[in-house]
């Protein structure tokens, strides 16, 4: 699963830069000089980004956790009432598993940015553009690990119905 | 160096509860930043809320947080099933709302590095 990730997340990563986004090592000096004068509003930005980010990632944590309670329990709940679905305890341990890689992930992008804020985009343009590109990369397996998290929640609701048809049928 | 090795022998011995309180601050002094150093490269520091700064966005997480309970024992029927499916569907609309962490915040657009004059690589 996390071979899988990283590689979706690499090609999501590069299809934005192979269309409009500079090289760092054939940064020409406009780019630099881009980079130089666009400096303090950079990271002005990447410091709030750092803010909301920690927000969206404690937020979504908690409700992540939330759900896989919810859904342990039910799974639970259908099991000791003979409702055995499989599927529901595969997408419930998919989830589980999804969170802590989106945990561990989420440490490295924080560290990155963290990095990224440090580096003196005045004096080293190119140094900062090139973590740039590796703090957006990481960024991007966050995301992926969200769209595989959506899609194991959907997978465990459109089973929950198999329940719902064994408490009509009354088995 | 004898010398001063035997003096300070002598001045620990004759001040022992100074030397005990010295002792004990450096102890702590170590042990601290063994922690501070954990804290901040394990990615502890970067998720905790009571730092000063998200003061206001504490309840707002807080809030986030309040989840409906389900039993995860008892009979199974179908205002059960309606009573999870309202819970579920409750959080699922919370992450929904969330930000999923996508690459504009961190595009060259967004932090102003377009060179409209420079031609696409």
């Amino acid at each position: 699963m996390k071979y899988w990730l990283t590689g979706l997340a690499f090609i999501v990563a590069l299809i934005p830069f192979s269309v409009s986004s500079i090289n760092p090592e054939t940064m020409t000096d406009a780019e630099k000089q881009r980079v130089v004068n666009q400096c303090h509003d950079i990271k002005r930005n990447l410091q709030s980004l750092k803010h909301v980010d920690t927000i969206a990632r404690v937020s979504r944590g908690t409700t992540t956790t939330n759900l896989v309670t919810l859904m342990s329990a039910f799974n639970s709940r259908a099991a000791s009432n003979t409702y055995n679905i499989p599927s529901l305890v595969t997408a419930t341990n998919n989830v589980q598993d999804l969170r802590r890689e989106f945990a561990d992930d989420y440490t490295q992008y924080e560290i990155g940015l963290r990095d990224l804020i440090l580096i003196d985009c005045k004096s080293e343009p190119m140094a900062f553009y090139q973590k740039l590109i590796d703090v957006r990369a990481k960024r991007a397996l966050l995301n992926a690990a969200i769209k595989e998290i959506e899609s194991q929640l959907d997978s465990f609701q459109s089973h929950t119905t198999e329940v719902l048809i064994k408490i009509r049928g009354g088995q | 160096m004898q010398q001063l090795r035997q003096r300070a022998i002598v001045w620990i011995r004759n001040h022992q509860l100074l030397s005990g309180l010295g002792l004990v601050v450096i102890i702590v002094i170590f042990l601290t930043a063994i922690s501070m150093t954990m804290y901040i490269t394990s990615g502890a520091s970067g998720l905790d809320l009571s730092r000063p700064g998200f003061d206001a966005d504490r309840k707002k997480v807080e809030e986030t947080a309040r989840a409906t309970a389900f039993s995860s024992t008892g009979e199974m029927k179908e205002a059960d099933y309606t009573l999870f499916m309202e819970g579920f569907t409750e959080q699922r609309q919370k992450l929904k709302a969330m930000s999923s962490f996508d690459g504009q915040p961190l595009s060259d657009e967004s932090l102003g590095l377009k060179v409209e004059t420079e031609p696409n690589r």
